[in-house]
């Protein structure tokens, strides 16, 4: 009968069940324990132990003559670890005074982490002493926050080496993701912070602390060692911070433009100003979004870096790039003549004014550079025509990035007949573009370090380096990395081609239109020009280098708004060559003052201008 | 059997020691030193329990029954409140658990009813009164609330039901329901559970249509009930359920104590981390690790096989309580062995069961283990029970 169970068969069937289920403990207890048992081990390190990264120290950054120009101070940087906190916005209301930011930014910055939540997230970098003691006496009452001894970058001549420099920020989820570096850690982001960073930033060290379930940290984990931070390594600039300072002041606060000095033999800058300028030590502690709104939103542009991705037409100092592809076609001597200059030329129905009303009458192609004088190059833009001069272009690296490892350059453009049958269509253009280009104005961009280049290439015996800001880097054992320097390309053109070219550039300030720049001590020669502006008053260029024969230094200036290259750039680049030769000792200090030279207008409406 | 309850006892205070010497909270770190003091307390109760005939108690039954119920009534007055539950009378230092007086006292009730009630076991009359026995004190400790004593309570009752003869089909009468009630979780369940129970059991026990239609019908009214009874269940009592279907979907919320009771336990392995040496219980990473979760620590520290002693330990007094039961010539005697072997078997298995992430967290102590002087106390009178209607197995009723 299956109802009723023998008294003893009951025992036994209690027995057997006890049995059953005591068994399934065991094979539960021999799963866990013995299966699992590398899992839950690991799982259960990784409870204990709370991997604290100890940020690295990032490397220095001095001129060429060791001046300090970036480096990292103490600051405690207060972070949430978001895995710990329950209730965030009672937490950020509670934080907010206390380190004088918005609640709201410290809720987004914490919900922002959608991966990794049990890494913290820092919200708030050089925080006062005195607020991270009271977060270290309220320890209680704040928690998943944290602190430590961090670092936050301070730039010594803050805005006036921004662009070349940079500044650092924060890696995001997803740069953590792609470059495998750790959330929050700092990385450069602009300038050679940003084209230098797997050098500067060093390798973090590791705090391998034992911590209890509530996150109270019992102390350093015996077993396991920290590592120590490795800084990263110096980085020695090009830059001499005399010419930069100097080049700088130039400008003012009000003007807008860049210069570039640069030694045409090696290829190094030694002045690099791009105006106007912002403060990078904005960027290294805690920007609020106004802050940067107001910079990113200005008129001005100040986070625009002109040197490297400002494109302008680069107005009558591309005369020597038609000048030398004439020559070196064979179209022209020294000797020969175009037609007299009346102040202006006709072409078709249209009148193309020379930039000097009273005339040139007949020149030679030296007088020409001289006098820059527009009808003359007309003429020899016709001449040469538009396949020439772009292959020339091309060739003279136009339309091409220099390669100065500051990151995010650009290039101008160097139109040629296929772009004006693009952009025009077949018959919708004609020759006379020739009479645009060949004096630097109509379709031709470029960027003054290009233009840089280009000259440096001219007065280096065709020799084109390529161009950088890096001197050295050093690793904190001593082991120093020169940069090698590198040629870019030669010029297109023969040495007789390039004398000829440096004659008529000597002439320039020896009697030309530069004739205001001269310095008695020293030889110079350059280049000015006057880059028509659509969008308002012209822009103002200089380039010139001295001392004639060797140069040792070329500067390329532009001034936006300012008109004539002569009134404006050519005294900048002069205020730098002779700070530049007061410190070689071939001009006695102390210097005549540079007068700032009156601002001329000179919007004279023409249809083509250059002096 | 007493060597046996002592190693476990002692292996008790080693483990309160080492979850809670070094204790943040300075009230939990002489917890150890009450756990001797309760061990010897524990020890005169066994040996008085192992003297006082069994006969003495079967006469004073209803007393203690009603003691305990009365106590039970008092404590929804007067109890002191832990955890959103009244389960305590604090006694200075103390604290005792009603619920585990309840225990004893009602073996000793059902078997007494079951020894003197002339009626046979099948008769429903009989059935019902027993029920009557266990339904009264559970339901006050359900009202508590404390759902891992009322198991325990129903469990007993069935298990001693079983051993005195009730006929299988009734007691499926109490079990089926139960089954009713889990699988009417998912409406498939239901329904599977539903084709089971008529077309294998049913014509398995061969019972009276009257009998079937009573038992479908149960079963439909407490599976159509139970999700009225879940909504009425604490918040933290649906909690529990829920994380034990899917202890990860809140790893730092309440399924933490499984977790890292897994966690604490798998990273024991073979011979553990070695005592005082456990992280997990070092670094209050284990929950309740002195009351409810010491298994968890025995594990990390002395690893499978501290586990597999403390099991064997425990296999071993059921097996005598089993045994013990069947030698007796008493009724009454062998009641209240099984009784006893019952209790502690089950809330044995429930508790490793639970801590090894089997079972719900149920808020039931392991025997002899936990730290909790009302749960020693009352283990040692169970082991007591045993040992007694063991030694007096050829006394007739």
């Amino acid at each position: 009968m299956v109802n009723q169970v023998p008294k003893i068969s009951r025992g036994w069937i209690l027995t057997g069940g006890l049995i059953a289920a005591i068994l399934l403990i065991l094979a539960r207890l021999i799963y866990l324990q013995v299966f699992q048992y590398q899992y839950y081990f690991q799982m259960s390190e990784e409870n204990r132990i709370r991997v604290l990264p100890r940020a690295a120290m990032r490397g220095k950054i001095v001129d060429r003559e060791g001046r300090l120009l970036a480096s990292d101070r103490p600051a405690y940087t207060v972070s949430i670890i978001p895995s710990e906190v329950s209730k965030i916005d009672y937490l950020a209301g509670e934080l907010a005074p206390l380190l004088e930011m918005d609640e709201k930014a410290i809720v987004r910055k914490v919900s922002d982490r959608r991966t990794r939540k049990y890494e913290p997230v820092a919200i708030r970098r050089d925080l006062s002493f005195p607020a991270v003691c009271i977060i270290e006496e309220s320890n209680e009452l704040f928690p998943g926050v944290i602190y430590q001894l961090d670092q936050t970058r301070t730039y010594y001549y803050g805005k006036s080496l921004c662009h070349l420099i940079g500044y650092t920020g924060e890696v995001d989820e997803h740069e953590a993701k792609e470059q495998q570096y750790r959330i929050g850690s700092i990385i450069g982001r602009a300038g050679v912070e940003r084209q230098y960073d797997q050098s500067l930033r060093g390798i973090d060290g590791i705090d391998y602390l034992e911590v209890s379930a509530t996150g109270r940290i019992i102390g350093p984990l015996e077993d396991r060692p920290s590592k120590d931070p490795l800084m990263g390594d110096e980085l020695a600039l090009t830059i001499d911070m005399d010419l930069q300072m100097a080049a700088d002041s130039c400008f003012g606060d009000t003007l807008s433009g860049a210069a570039i000095f640069l030694d045409p033999k090696t290829g190094e800058i030694l002045a690099l100003v791009s105006k106007p300028t912002y403060d990078p030590n904005l960027f290294a502690g805690f920007v609020s979004r106004s802050e940067y709104q107001s910079l990113a939103g200005d008129e001005r542009l100040p986070l625009f870096d002109r040197t490297i991705r400002g494109t302008y037409p680069p107005g009558s100092t591309a005369k020597l790039l038609t000048a030398g592809a004439a020559l070196e076609e064979g179209l022209i001597t020294t000797e020969t003549h175009f037609g007299a200059c009346r102040g202006g030329m006709q072409f078709g129905n249209r009148f193309f004014k020379c930039w000097d009303k009273r005339g040139h009458g007949s020149l030679g192609l030296l007088a020409a550079i001289e006098q820059s004088c527009d009808v003359y190059f007309y003429q020899l833009g016709l001449k040469l025509g538009l396949e020439k001069w772009s292959k020339y272009a091309r060739a003279c690296g136009f339309d091409q990035v220099t390669g100065l490892d500051i990151p995010g350059e650009k290039f101008g453009h160097a139109p040629d007949e296929n772009w004006y049958e693009k952009t025009y269509g077949k018959y919708n253009w004609n020759k006379s573009v020739m009479i645009n280009l060949g004096i630097g104005q109509g379709e031709f961009l470029v960027t003054p370090i290009e233009l840089a280049q280009f000259y440096a290439g001219i007065v280096n015996h065709g020799v084109v380096m390529k161009p950088h800001v890096m001197r050295y880097l050093r690793t904190p054992k001593g082991e120093t990395n020169y940069y090698h320097a590198e040629i870019a390309r030669g010029l297109p053109f023969s040495e007789e081609t390039l004398e000829i070219l440096k004659e008529g550039l000597y002439r320039v300030v020896q009697s030309g239109t530069a004739g205001r720049s001269r310095i008695p001590e020293v030889t110079m020669g350059g280049k000015t020009g006057t880059a028509q502006n659509p969008h308002g008053e012209d822009h103002s260029w200089f380039v010139g280098y001295a001392p004639a024969l060797e140069p040792q230094i070329l500067g390329c200036v532009i001034v936006e708004n300012a008109g004539h290259g002569s009134t404006v750039a050519a005294p900048f680049v002069k205020a730098v060559f002779v700070k530049f030769f007061q410190k070689k000792g071939i001009i006695k200090m102390p210097p005549p003052p540079t007068p700032m030279p009156p601002l001329v207008s000179a919007g004279n409406g023409i249809s083509s201008a250059a002096n | 059997m007493f060597v046996a309850g002592a190693l476990l006892t002692i292996i008790s205070i080693l483990l309160v020691y080492s979850a809670n010497h070094d204790s943040p909270d300075p009230r939990l770190q002489d917890d150890w030193v009450k756990q001797i003091i309760w061990f010897v307390l524990a020890a005169m109760v066994f040996f008085a329990t192992t003297a006082i005939p069994l006969r003495m108690h079967e006469i004073l039954a209803p007393i203690y029954y009603g003691i305990a119920i009365l106590m039970l009534l008092g404590l929804i007055l007067f109890g002191a409140s832990m955890f959103g539950a009244q389960r305590w009378y604090s006694l200075g230092a103390f604290s005792i658990q009603p619920a585990e007086i309840g225990k004893v006292a009602f073996i000793f009730m059902l078997g007494r009813y079951l020894t003197y009630s002339r009626r046979p076991i099948s008769s429903l009359k009989k059935i019902a009164a027993a029920s009557a026995i266990c339904g009264v004190i559970t339901l006050l400790v359900v009202r508590q609330p404390d759902l891992g004593s009322a198991v325990i309570f129903a469990v007993v009752f069935l298990v001693m039901m079983f051993w005195e003869g009730m006929p299988v089909k009734y007691l499926l009468l109490f079990i089926t329901p139960v089954a009713s009630m889990i699988a009417s979780s998912s409406m498939i369940a239901w329904i599977v559970f539903f084709a089971l129970l008529i077309f294998a059991v049913v014509p398995l026990i061969r019972s009276s249509l009257a009998f079937t239609i009573t038992l479908v019908a149960i079963n439909l009214a407490v599976g159509a009930f139970s999700s009225i009874a879940w909504n009425r269940l604490h918040d933290y009592q649906q909690m529990r359920i829920k994380i034990f279907l899917d202890p990860g979907q809140d790893p730092l919320g309440a399924g933490y104590q499984i977790i890292q009771s897994k966690v604490a336990i798998g990273s024991g392995g073979l011979l553990g981390k070695g005592y005082l040496a456990g992280s997990q219980n070092k670094l209050d990473f284990l929950p309740l690790r002195h009351t409810d979760f010491i298994f968890s620590v025995a594990a990390e520290e002395f690893g499978m096989l501290g586990g597999v002693v403390i099991i064997a330990l425990f296999g071993y007094i059921f097996h005598r309580g089993i045994r013990a039961a069947m030698k007796s010539r008493n009724s009454f005697s062998a009641l209240v062995a099984i009784g006893a072997t019952s209790a502690l078997a089950f809330q044995m298995l429930v508790n490793i069961g639970m801590v090894l992430g089997l079972l719900p967290v149920a808020g039931v102590p392991l025997p002899f283990v936990s730290y909790g002087g009302s749960s020693l106390l009352v283990s040692w009178v169970f082991l007591g029970l045993v040992v007694n209607a063991e030694r007096n197995w050829q006394e007739y009723s």
